[in-house]
């Protein structure tokens, strides 16, 4: 099972200082959330010259969204704290490159997502190609013995390359063509992957002794 | 592309919608910052090495190298040369030599210098030797050019 994370949970509604356009000098104004959040371009023009504050305001206004993209599909914090630091390492070498004609947030979420597909393929216990063969190793639906179950529970229960699917094809708005793309296969595939892991998060919580989901039952403290 | 497209709809699976957002480590940013600033470091310290090392090779390159040796000039542009000052001279000569009878006789030292060219393209001499054989024919107009302005100011006076 992967390991829970310790930080802080974020399950309340962003506070206000999260929302909203990055602005230079560090604070946002009203606008997105996430990797939503436009960049405005003085911070943008201060980053591509190197400026560590404009960075550090960058960092403020994304970090959480790559954090929690890399975290979904790892499972692990330490795994996805090293993401995010590479991501923001390759950020400030190349977003000198970025030419805006894609939203900030969106160039971002492309590195994180591809940092952490990368980190995945590392590990070859994640590298089936077959989605059957990618299920065959979980046991049989069963609810948790303590019948403790949250979404995240639910979620860190699939195979790595499963929760990098839905993650990025439910969440993160990726087609299956581009998951295909990023995993090096077809569209079925990352069609089948996503149909079985959907079907087993479902199955999971029509079992009767499961607690509803939604909100974690034990706090990330 | 996904970069374009930003799905705030809630997920399909109302599973999903529930997951927790968790905040990464409050220190990460400063551990960013610092590899940051090594990073940076290395790199300057590679180029400023990379810049030193190109100094010294460059310094070793001055003083231990041979000096080059002076560029020998090329036989055919030499040839062209006195070729073309030959021509230039020939026609200068024209203008000076009122009859055809006192241009034979004041032209009898490129007569030699004609035959030895004659010879040497004859036998397909190389450029190295026809240049010298050029040179002496312009030479010789030369002075065959300067005495004769010196014999018409001879007169003149």
């Amino acid at each position: 099972m992967a390991e829970r994370p310790t930080g802080p949970p974020c399950d309340e509604p962003a506070p206000a200082d999260v929302l909203g356009t990055v602005m230079a000098d560090g604070m946002r104004q009203a606008g997105g959330q996430g990797f939503g959040l436009p960049l405005d371009s003085i911070t943008l023009e201060r980053a591509r010259r190197g400026d560590m504050r404009a960075f550090e305001a960058i960092y403020a206004a994304y970090a959480k969204a790559c954090y929690n993209l890399a975290l979904r599909i790892l499972g692990e914090p330490a795994a996805a704290e090293d993401i995010v630091q590479d991501v923001f390492l390759k950020l400030m070498d190349t977003i000198g490159g970025f030419r805006g004609d894609a939203p900030f947030g969106a160039w971002l979420k492309r590195m994180a997502a591809n940092a952490t597909i990368d980190r995945l393929r590392l590990d070859r216990r994640q590298g089936v190609d077959d989605p059957e063969a990618l299920f065959a190793t979980l046991g049989a639906v069963d609810p948790p013995a303590d019948a403790v179950v949250d979404a995240w529970t639910l979620l860190q229960r699939l195979p790595a390359r499963a929760r990098a699917v839905i993650v990025l094809h439910q969440m993160e708005g990726y087609t299956h063509r581009e998951l295909a793309e990023l995993f090096g296969q077809t569209e079925s595939y990352s069609k089948s992957v996503l149909s079985r892991a959907l079907q087993r998060l479902h199955a999971t919580l029509e079992e009767p002794s499961s607690t509803p989901v939604g909100a974690p039952v034990i706090g990330h403290v | 592309m996904s970069e374009y497209r930003f799905p705030f709809d809630p997920p399909a699976s109302p599973l999903l919608a529930g997951l927790p957002e968790f905040a990464p480590d409050p220190a990460l940013w400063t551990r960013i910052a610092d590899a940051r600033r090594r990073q940076l470091g290395r790199r300057r310290f590679a180029r400023a090495g990379g810049s030193l090392a190109a100094a010294v090779l460059f310094a070793a390159a001055i003083v231990i190298l041979p000096r080059p040796a002076p560029v020998a000039s090329d036989p055919a542009t030499e040839l062209s040369a006195w070729l073309q000052q030959s021509q230039a001279l020939e026609q200068e000569w024209s203008r000076l030599e009122p009859s055809p009878e006192a241009a034979r006789g004041l032209r009898s030292p490129l007569r030699r210098i004609d035959a030895a060219l004659q010879a040497a393209y004859d036998r397909g001499a190389s450029d190295e030797e026809l240049a010298p054989l050029w040179e002496a024919r312009s030479k010789a107009l030369r002075a065959m050019i300067d005495n004769r302005q010196d014999a018409v100011v001879t007169l003149r006076i």
